[in-house]
């Protein structure tokens, strides 16, 4: 799902990048007291698990591959700014170390996947609790936080062609649009959803059973 | 400011720049100067390797897929093609210089609670690295031919949970370790 560098044109990704450095300082001094010798160790898991998740591809029918994100367990376990705030230390980790992902494209990726993500699964899930109980939330959540995310990230993608192009109408960044980018991100991810969606049940049940039992 | 903050700081006006030019040659010429420095200096060619194969795949699959649709358009589709290879391999190139040089980790220690998450996910992510490693060459070994999809995506569950608990082990006993020395979270 994440953006390389090269593909958001700087009229995109310097306002962004200012946005997402407010909003993670933000996130991190809200989340800071939340975080001790009992909540952190579960935090870099989940952080590390998330990182997995992205770093290997699920094989599916007809030869391409997808990875889920691990966004919505974080986010539901200990609220969304330490999802968006892990997932952005996970997308920094790879830029950095991996090359995957982008320093560019860094704070398209944290917002879409972190900050989108995070407050999607959250809200969400709460919403969906009173409706439908604890278990089917939880996959709604996951679900919905990578549906949302991929939206998203297609979006930021297929508006390239039209913010960024020579004078001949050549693309500069990312060369398709929204025609082509929605489709092709979003129906792949459904079925990531439905994992993501059963990920996050199993992480949150095996977590929280944990946490209570300590 | 610490060496290693200043060259975080020139790499961003590093991407800065390149992001900004369109002229294929002033970019050849930057890639060909960033790999020879890379080289002089003895940065790590196997990590490079692995980079550059994650990096091909996705600028092999866009260079075909704007080539094809071209086709369609009826517009020059190579001038598009080798600006955006050479601004893909010119940003990597130097995030790479800049890991292989740099701290990455004292660059980004903006505070000590940063440097505590950023610290403790990065290793919990070379252990996963360390594991997925073995667990393939673990399955490879097992297997006369490529197994069936169930079986793939099995393994990869398997492996999955088998990361999750060990990572979890392990950074509780990171954590009981820095609380039991003294380690005061909050900056």
């Amino acid at each position: 799902m994440h953006i390389p560098d090269g593909m958001i044109s700087p009229k995109m990704y310097i306002p962004l990048h200012i946005v997402n450095a407010g909003l993670v300082v933000y996130g991190f001094k809200k989340i800071q007291r939340k975080i001790d010798e009992k909540t952190l160790p579960y935090i870099a898991s989940l952080s590390a698990l998330s990182f997995v998740l992205m770093f290997l591809q699920v094989p599916l029918p007809g030869g391409t591959s997808v990875h889920g994100v691990g966004v919505a367990p974080l986010a539901i376990i200990f609220g969304p700014w330490t999802g968006f705030v892990s997932i952005s230390i996970v997308l920094l980790v790879q830029a950095i170390f991996m090359g995957v992902g982008g320093i560019t494209s860094f704070s398209v990726n944290a917002l879409c996947i972190g900050f989108f993500g995070s407050f999607t699964a959250y809200y969400t899930y709460l919403l969906m609790k009173k409706i439908t109980g604890e278990k089917p939330a939880l996959f709604i959540a996951g679900f919905f936080a990578i549906i949302v995310a991929a939206f998203f990230i297609a979006l930021s993608l297929g508006i390239q062609p039209v913010i960024a192009h020579s004078q001949d109408g050549q693309p500069l960044y990312f060369p398709f649009g929204l025609k082509t980018t929605i489709p092709v991100l979003l129906v792949p991810h459904i079925f990531v959803g439905i994992g993501e969606g059963l990920l996050t049940l199993l992480i949150y049940t095996f977590v929280k059973k944990r946490l209570h039992n300590e | 400011m610490n060496k290693d903050r200043l060259m975080l700081l020139i790499l961003f006006f590093e991407i800065l720049l390149l992001s900004f030019v369109n002229n294929t040659v002033f970019l050849a010429l930057y890639l060909f100067l960033i790999i020879l420095l890379f080289l002089v200096k003895g940065g790590e060619v196997n990590g490079l390797i692995l980079t550059i194969k994650r990096v091909i795949a996705f600028s092999f699959v866009l260079s075909i897929a704007f080539y094809l649709h071209s086709l369609f358009t009826g517009e020059n589709p190579y001038r598009y093609i080798l600006l955006f290879n050479l601004r893909l391999f010119d940003m990597v190139f130097s995030v790479l210089f800049f890991r292989d040089f740099a701290n990455p980790v004292r660059a980004f220690s903006f505070s000590k609670t940063l440097s505590y998450m950023f610290t403790l996910t990065y290793s919990q992510i070379q252990l996963f690295l360390k594991v997925h490693s073995e667990f393939n060459m673990v399955m490879r070994s097992r297997m006369v031919k490529s197994g069936s999809y169930k079986e793939r995506l099995l393994f990869f569950a398997k492996m999955t949970e088998y990361f999750f608990k060990k990572a979890l082990r392990r950074a509780e006993n990171t954590a009981m370790a820095m609380k039991s020395r003294g380690f005061f979270l909050y900056d």
